[in-house]
């Protein structure tokens, strides 16, 4: 899923760049402060790694593989902060070394495969530990998490896309979201066995799950999720109450006059923008990247307070 | 050895290490290294070699006991200085190489250090050209072979000018060739050392004295010509004599047998 | 977790990527030290399996440019390509010049960037085909698809996949003609947090080891169960990643003690040299002055 420079318009890859960077030159400082000189060498060596790791690939269907990502594996194993910097290293590593996703592209395959991946596999496998801390159901979870990382990264690969104008929403989510469902599998089996491995080697190495503040960040992450979720619904509804003249035409009439388009197909609003439309997408997307990118500052200053405030007590 | 110096320049005293998962790995350990001469730490695996090399340069510090290098005991206080002092070879060269370039892996201790840049483009060269990869300081670790690397990673080591060097395995995995050059250019150091190893051979040629480890405790320590000819401990421990005693290539001092 | 199409050709172990067997016997190690080193020497390149880093070094003008240079130059060129309408006929014809000389000037093959790059074509193209249906109301009927292929669909296929594929040229030049330890300090020198280049300097060290000990963990499998499919493979290569996890952490904690034992204090000291040339000052130019006349054309 990582998304080649050119596709996505500036109204969202510059949004996704700032959002991206933010966080994560956030992150980096406060990883900095937070970790020991030695966690953080080890950090570096994980994310060697999650990029030696993704030389895994397997059979997903057709014919066609997929290869392992790690970026819920990471975020089990290392913590949420450690694991976005990692996934953000070896996204950044794959578009400067070997033009995986691109330069201007960079900051939205940085949100969705380095902060929404590890966001979200970290907050299914924290809350499935919390319902049980058993081995069968931090295995289900690590393949949840995993799972989920995904799909929910894959579809917001599908909303950026669709807020650059590139695919109708529910085109593109259908085909970027069955995709993942079917790639997750491979990934969730891997990293269920990667905890499985842990659990019975050195269950000492998933014990940090266990640390308080997660629950608190668990919890931002799923408000935060619903606010998202609330705004691109809204987002959506009022792109869709004010299409422009020419595609509201066509959804009127074109169902009975398709023969009509055959002869004179409306120019794609790409080419002949319809200017009013164009700018309100252009800034809602910019709101909607603001809030997103408050939302998860928010999420991970909370919870790292709370860690700091935890470290402090020891 | 130890009546003959009274001072050595490693000195552990009653050493022992518990590991936070309760392994016990070193049960009381004396051991003296005087300036000048070269020990082999010679024991099976899991012996606690590589516990106790650790402790040599303060990475872990004993449970109880004390460790002395150049009289001054390791705490938080003295660490900076005793690295200084110690320099320690790990046997993995892939984990004394973590940088990008060979020049910027050698240089990686001086500049910690506060050498300027000058200095430390001399320093790297001639601790470079004591290992003989002085055309190799623009490379990557991991386009160096493995006996390469093994050398890049003791000039690593010797751009700091210890006065005492820690061997992990120094010979371990290198094909012959590889391993002559390493013996021959360890030989031509002629620095203060302690090297643990399972080669039998290079304890011989390589040392003054051995020391054999087991189960976290040091069950014999002698002159090379006392310990490494005891047939009979060495077999306990899994262990066997070096090739030049076995064949008596060596002249080997029957007499001093215990 | 993108998908890749199965590679046809030597037929590999299931579960790693069937190009790294072929590339140790990769040509144009042109490293000047390569062939002076003595016997023992077995310059390899195990990092990843489409890794340019042999082609770093080649000698070249472009090679000898600051990689800072390299790095704003191809960004503002792939600006240019990005910020464009679909690229003109002309236009294109220029960017292709541009790069074709730029790789000839390299000392680069051609075909082996050209191939690369073009791996981003299945994802970029899956979204072209999807991307006309799109912009004109989104329907999947023939009447919708007709119209849009006839109504300037192609033209937007076409931009999304002329530029998704220049943009991706752009930057494997950058990386076939930037060495390793020059690209992670013009970073450093471009404002990039320490902590991050960190990252990416331990991932270009050791993701080549890390994935010699994936090959043999994954070598003993197969060796073992050849015939391992679906849930077990899986659950195998968990395993795998398990194992390598443990060994990788316990080689973190070997590498923090070498780091320790030689000063370590939690920063990578880096001498950062070199300086901007006239090459440079006039190479950059050159990169804005296409770029403005790709935009601005």
């Amino acid at each position: 899923m990582h998304i080649p420079d050119g596709m996505l318009e500036a109204r969202t890859w510059i949004p996704a760049w700032i959002g991206s960077a933010g966080v994560l030159a956030y992150g980096a400082r406060r990883v900095r402060a937070m970790l020991s000189d030695g966690t953080i060498v080890m950090m570096a060596v994980m994310a060697a790694l999650i990029f030696a790791l993704q030389m895994l690939n397997f059979p997903v269907a057709g014919g066609t593989s997929g290869h392992f990502a790690g970026g819920a594996a990471a975020a089990i194993v290392l913590g949420l902060w450690p694991a976005m910097l990692v996934m953000a290293a070896v996204v950044a590593i794959q578009a400067l070394l070997f033009a995986d996703g691109g330069i201007t592209a960079l900051g939205a395959n940085l949100f969705t495969m380095a902060i929404v991946g590890p966001l979200v596999g970290r907050a299914v496998y924290v809350t499935a530990r919390r319902v049980s801390s058993g081995r069968t159901a931090q295995l289900a979870g690590s393949f949840a998490a995993a799972w989920g990382a995904c799909v929910v990264a894959a579809l917001a690969a599908a909303v950026l896309l669709w807020l650059s104008g590139r695919a109708p929403l529910g085109a593109v989510t259908a085909a970027m979201g069955l995709w993942h469902a079917l790639i997750g599998i491979g990934e969730g089996a891997i990293t269920a066995g990667l905890a499985g491995y842990l659990l019975a080697v050195r269950p000492d190495l998933l014990a940090d799950a266990d640390r308080k503040p997660d629950a608190a960040v668990v919890r931002k992450v799923a408000i935060g999720l619903g606010v998202i979720a609330l705004v691109a619904a809204s987002v959506s509804f009022l792109a869709s109450s004010n299409p422009d003249g020419l595609e509201y035409a066509y959804e009127q009439v074109g169902s009975a006059f398709e023969g009509m388009t055959l002869l004179e197909g409306p120019m794609p609003d790409y080419v002949v923008p319809g200017i009013a439309n164009e700018t309100l997408a252009g800034v809602l997307a910019g709101i909607v990247g603001v809030v997103v990118t408050g939302v998860l500052a928010y999420a991970g200053l909370t919870g790292l307070r709370a860690r700091r405030a935890e470290e402090g007590q020891r | 050895m130890e009546a003959r110096n009274r001072h050595g320049l490693i000195e552990l005293h009653g050493v022992t290490h518990r590991y936070p998962d309760g392994t016990e790995a070193l049960r009381g350990i004396d051991l003296t290294v005087a300036e000048g001469r070269s020990l082999a730490l010679l024991g099976p695996n899991g012996a606690g070699k590589s516990t106790l090399l650790l402790h040599l340069n303060g990475i872990l510090r004993p449970t109880t006991g004390s460790v002395r290098v150049d009289g001054a005991e390791v705490t938080s206080a003295t660490v900076r200085e005793v690295r200084r002092k110690v320099g320690l070879v790990f046997q993995d060269p892939d984990d004394q190489l973590f940088m990008t370039t060979l020049y910027e892996d050698v240089a990686f201790g001086p500049l910690n250090g506060g050498a300027t840049p000058d200095e430390v483009d001399r320093l790297v060269h001639t601790a470079l050209h004591e290992v003989g990869l002085a055309d190799a300081a623009s490379r990557p670790g991991h386009h160096l072979s493995f006996g390469q690397r093994k050398r890049a990673a003791l000039a690593t080591v010797l751009v700091m000018e210890p006065r005492v060097l820690v061997l992990d395995e120094p010979t371990a995995n290198l094909d012959p060739r590889s391993r002559r050059q390493m013996v021959a250019l360890l030989a031509s150091l002629g620095t203060t050392a302690l090297v643990a190893t399972h080669d039998m051979d290079v304890a011989w040629e390589l040392c003054t004295d051995a020391a054999v480890i087991d189960d976290g405790t040091i069950v014999a320590a002698g002159p090379k010509e006392r310990i490494l000819t005891d047939a009979a401990l060495l077999e306990a421990h899994g262990l066997e004599m070096p090739w030049a005693v076995r064949t008596g290539v060596a002249d080997a001092p029957a007499t001093i047998a215990p | 977790m993108s998908p890749r199409p199965h590679t046809h050709g030597d037929p590999g172990l299931p579960g790693v990527h069937r190009e790294e067997h072929r590339h140790a016997g990769q040509p144009a190690h042109r490293h000047p030290h390569h062939h002076r080193a003595e016997t023992g020497t077995v310059p390899h390149e195990h990092a990843h399996p489409t890794s340019f880093e042999s082609l770093t070094y080649t000698v070249s003008p472009i090679h000898a440019l600051d990689a800072r240079t390299k790095i704003v130059g191809a960004t503002v060129l792939i600006l240019g390509v990005v910020l464009t309408p679909p690229l003109r006929l002309a236009e294109a014809l220029l960017l292709a010049a541009l790069l074709a000389a730029l790789t000839a000037t390299a000392r680069l093959p051609v075909g082996r960037l050209v191939t690369r790059s073009a791996a981003v074509l299945p994802f970029a193209g899956t979204i072209a085909l999807l991307a006309p249906l799109g912009a004109d109301g989104g329907s999947w009927n023939i009447g919708g698809l007709m119209s849009a292929w006839a109504g300037g669909g192609l033209l937007i296929t076409w931009g999304i996949l002329s530029k998704a594929w220049f943009s991706a040229f752009c930057m494997l030049l950058v990386a076939a003609s930037t060495r390793r330890a020059d690209l992670l300090g013009a970073l450093r020198r471009l404002k990039v947090p320490e902590v991050f280049v960190m990252l990416l300097s331990f991932i270009t060290r050791y993701v080549g080891v890390l994935g010699e000990q994936l090959r043999s963990l994954r070598t003993a499998m197969v060796s073992r169960a050849p015939t391992l499919r679906g849930r077990a493979l899986l659950r195998s290569l968990g395993s795998i990643a398990g194992n390598l996890f443990v060994r990788s952490y316990e080689r973190g904690e070997r590498i923090h003690a070498a780091m320790v034992s030689r000063g370590y204090t939690g920063t990578l000291p880096i001498t950062t040299r070199g300086r901007l040339r006239s090459a440079d000052i006039l190479f950059m130019a050159m990169a804005a002055l296409s770029a403005f006349a790709i935009a601005l054309y």
